[in-house]
């Protein structure tokens, strides 16, 4: 019977789980402690419990093992101590630690059987192996030794590149600044060099920014290193870091889109989305603070995913002072936003938005459904107690109603609060032959939109519009079987009152220019044509709930497509109808799964390939029960 | 002490894939690998239908990442609870005083039994190849991102088995086993929780030793990186030759 069999009760760790205790101290002293602890005093607890530690085994020379786990355990502990010691760089107190348990273990005596000994030094070779591993892989995580499979390095601008490239109306210039012996930089001009012969006014140039960093200086208007494309058009920069490592090969890869984006950048004028104030519409930033009792709307009216969504084009939210809105063709925001206004617009203030119509301005305009007087007293939290909606005469004047009752539907509709108003939060997939919604017209089962409570627009009787010109179609319809709320917002259809039909949620006016020019309004030049000469007159969508636009429901795929969608129709024609490429890898393509390939995507994976595995287990152990 | 057996000090392939064929025979005739490559499978489909493919029209690249990404969780579950079993098992039904009676080492036995949970999982691996190709097919994407994803995933694979194996080695019946094993590959893979309490440069030596976060995502973008590989392959090897310490220890005690 070997001695650790004799004396087990009293070996246990031999000191280890002091030594243990006293690294864990150390560790915790050090990094863990709370401000005002003494972590000084269990710093040095911690070295007493270590030092204790060592010297026990020592003391127990012939009882000393290592607990169950053995020798190896001994063996790992001292590789780690040794791969964290050497990451440490022998300077922190959690190296002395570590350093400590590695001088302890390869310090206990080892007990003088042969089995044992040959133990020891399995161990004692494991731990070193560990510690040789753990350096080989310290010294290999400096080394930039890899390859990115996944894309192939720009060699050539895209065609999407070369058409942006070929829309260019202005300079643009295209600056490398690459040693004159970087092969990364030989690269990235070889690419830019190709970009330079598609469009004429693109000016390509290698520079080293060592021997000039005044050309930094003009271009980026501060020092640069070397190792990066500054594309400058306009009065404004954007900056590709390429490098000149090896680590260059990611940028190299993606250069095509991110050379791309930079052009749309700086080639394409900043625009800015105008945003109405004064008349009760959603504020573009924090206001006041809330009072007590006042709901707290701001995560959902938070406009947030909006100012991103805006980003594709270019355009950047502003607000407009109730005044500007006379001195809208001066202004010219790319496109005028009124986000659910609740007090009325003054005839002057409806005038100066008939005339940016007219002069081929575009409007995105949200109202709110209004409650109307309802029994019992249930509470409709989402809808806006009153009779009359602002703007809904001026909208009924170029020939679109608007019925500010809420709508609402016994079975599609967004449960949230479990509460009878959920009805109200209508769920569609109905979307109108509209030229803005192929996109959801072609997958509409992927893109729900989801509205929190909308009213209903409908086209008024021909010949009573104050502007015959406006051609009217529906944006967005609600689902089959939805009724208006209009005797009494109880959630439930009375059939005799509130009969179920077809409603849209959300509409658009059109007017085409030689119809709107005999009104006397002179044209804005830059809306005048398209690159195809197409003309375009004024366009406005208006949508019966903000939130199918705006604040949180923004976050749904169907709501952001919508959105998408609305803003291409708004601004064609404009100098901000394309959407700046988005952030796709250069060679990918977007998965798309139609419903109709359902079977491919979800049944195959989900049923029939397990099932199938099944079957040939079944087979495989035929004959066994 | 000298070893009642006399065994071969260089160890040969031959006994190693014999015993990698036992096992994978013996899981195939068990219900347990059906049942839990159909299981494997299933949560594979229905992950990537839920998560990687998404709800809109993802790039192809991201679809892809996110499906190794996913897998790589299915491989963390799977991999641990197919190999602590492995010796613990053995022990418990009495068949380990075969093995260790038979004429290989340690070694070979424990490398026989990696390699056949590497079989296994390999073929779970291999089962999902179609999900990928759809991608593929329908999108665009590059075959060394393929490779380097189903690269990524063997790697990973192999350094758990090693630690379970170690795990099952380490412990006297299957609960032991299986929380040894729990412990080292859980331990192993929440390492990182501990490098942003800890300071520099401590903290990066812990962010660059657990197992997955500074590892496993660039396989899954399609990179690979010699550093990845070799702490992968290394701990690996370092978990089959720690269990093979331990095996021998015990045999000495004996």
């Amino acid at each position: 019977m070997t001695p650790f069999a004799q004396h087990k009760r009293f070996s246990l760790g031999g000191g280890t789980p002091l030594l243990l205790a006293g690294a864990l101290a150390l560790w915790v002293g050090g990094r863990m402690m709370p401000p005002g602890l003494p972590a000084e005093g269990l710093l040095w607890v911690g070295l007493g419990l270590i030092g204790l530690g060592a010297l026990l085994p020592w003391v127990q020379v012939r009882e000393v093992s290592l607990p169950w786990l053995g020798y190896p355990w001994a063996g790992l502990l001292l590789g780690l101590g040794a791969a964290l010691w050497m990451t440490s760089r022998f300077v922190e107190a959690d190296a002395l630690s570590w350093g400590a348990l590695f001088c302890l273990i390869i310090g206990l005596p080892w007990k003088r059987t042969e089995g044992d000994a040959d133990n020891g030094r399995a161990g004692l070779g494991l731990g070193l192996s560990l510690a040789a591993a753990m350096a080989g892989y310290l010294v290999l995580a400096q080394l930039p030794w890899g390859a990115d499979l996944a894309h192939r390095p720009d060699t050539s601008p895209s065609p999407e590149t070369q058409a942006a490239l070929e829309q260019l109306t202005e300079p643009v210039e295209a600056v490398g600044f690459f040693s004159p012996v970087s092969q990364q930089g030989s690269q990235a001009m070889a690419y830019l060099d190709q970009a330079g012969a598609v469009s004429p006014r693109l000016k390509v140039r290698r520079v080293d920014a060592v021997a000039l960093p005044q050309e930094a200086q003009r271009l980026a208007g501060g020092p640069l290193a070397n190792g990066v494309v500054v594309v400058a058009a306009r009065g404004s920069h954007q900056r590709l870091w390429i490098g000149e490592g090896d680590q260059a090969q990611s940028a190299l890869s993606r250069m095509d889109l991110d050379f791309r984006g930079a052009l749309e950048k700086v080639s394409r004028p900043r625009g800015e989305l105008g945003f109405t104030s004064g008349h009760g519409e959603w504020p573009l930033r924090r206001g006041s603070p809330r009072q007590p009792g006042e709901p707290d709307l701001s995560q959902e009216r938070s406009l947030v995913g909006l100012e991103m969504l805006a980003q594709h084009w270019n355009l950047s939210l502003q607000e407009l002072e109730p005044g500007e809105l006379n001195a809208l063709p001066q202004k010219n925001p790319a496109l005028l936003v009124i986000l659910d206004p609740t007090a009325r617009f003054t005839p002057g203030e409806q005038q100066a938005l008939d005339r940016y119509l007219a002069q081929g301005g575009r409007v995105l305009l949200a109202l709110s459904p209004v409650t109307p007087p309802r029994p019992g007293g249930m509470s409709a939290t989402d809808s806006r107690p009153g009779t009359a909606q602002p703007l809904a005469g001026w909208l009924a004047g170029m020939g679109l109603v608007y019925s500010p009752a809420p709508l609402a539907h016994s079975r599609l509709f967004a449960q949230q609060t479990f509460q009878a108003a959920d009805h109200g939060r209508l769920v569609t997939v109905n979307f109108p032959p509209h030229p803005a919604m192929t996109l959801l017209r072609g997958d509409p089962n992927r893109f729900p939109v989801v509205a929190q409570a909308s009213g209903s627009f409908h086209w008024k009787a021909a010949g009573s519009s104050d502007h015959p010109a406006a051609h009217i179609q529906g944006l967005l319809s609600a689902m089959p079987g939805t009724w208006a709320e209009t005797a009494g917002a109880d959630w439930t259809q009375d059939p005799r009152f509130e009969p179920a039909g077809d409603f849209w949620l959300a509409a658009t006016l059109a007017f085409h220019r030689k119809e709107i020019n005999p009104r006397g309004f002179n044209p804005v030049e830059q809306r005048k044509n398209t690159p195809s000469g197409e003309t375009f007159g004024g366009r406005l969508v208006a949508v019966g709930d903000p939130h199918i636009i705006a604040g949180a429901l923004l976050e749904n795929e169907g709501n952001r497509a919508l959105f998408t969608q609305v803003m291409n129709w708004l601004l064609e024609g404009t100098p901000y109808g394309r959407p700046l490429p988005r952030p796709i890898p250069s060679g990918d393509v977007p998965v798309i799964h139609r419903q109709d390939q359902d079977w491919l995507w979800f049944y195959l994976p989900v049923f029939l390939a397990p099932l199938a595995w099944l079957a040939l287990g079944r087979w495989w152990n035929r004959g066994e029960g | 002490m000298t070893s009642p057996n006399p065994r071969p000090k260089t160890m040969t392939l031959s006994p190693v894939w014999l015993i990698a064929r036992r096992e994978l025979a013996g899981l195939f005739a068990s219900r347990a690998a059906w049942w839990t490559g159909a299981a494997y499978l299933f949560l594979t489909g229905l992950l990537f239908n839920a998560m990687a493919l998404g709800p809109g029209a993802r790039p192809s690249s991201v679809v892809l990442e996110s499906f190794f990404t996913l897998a790589s969780g299915l491989t963390l579950l799977a991999v641990p609870l197919l190999s602590f079993r492995l010796i613990a098992e053995e022990r418990q039904t009495g068949s380990w005083v075969l093995l260790e009676t038979a004429p290989v080492t340690p070694r070979q036995i424990l490398w026989g039994k990696f390699l056949s949970v590497q079989g296994f999982h390999g073929l779970l691996l291999g089962l999902t190849a179609y999900l990928p190709a759809l991608v593929f097919l329908h999108g665009r994407v590059a075959p060394g991102h393929l490779l380097a994803g189903y690269l990524g995933l063997g790697l990973l694979a192999a350094a758990l088995t090693g630690v379970s194996l170690a795990a099952s080695a380490l412990g006297r019946g299957l609960l032991t086993a299986g929380v040894f094993a729990a412990l080292g590959a859980g331990g192993w893979l929440v390492l990182w929780l501990a490098a942003p309490v800890s300071a520099p440069p401590l903290n990066t030596a812990l962010a660059h030793l657990a197992l997955y976060q500074q590892h496993f995502p660039p396989f899954a973008r399609g990179q690979v990186w010699l550093k990845d590989l070799w702490f992968y392959g290394a701990g690996a090897v370092l978990g089959v030759e720690w269990a093979a310490v331990v095996l021998r220890q015990q045999r000495e005690k004996r």
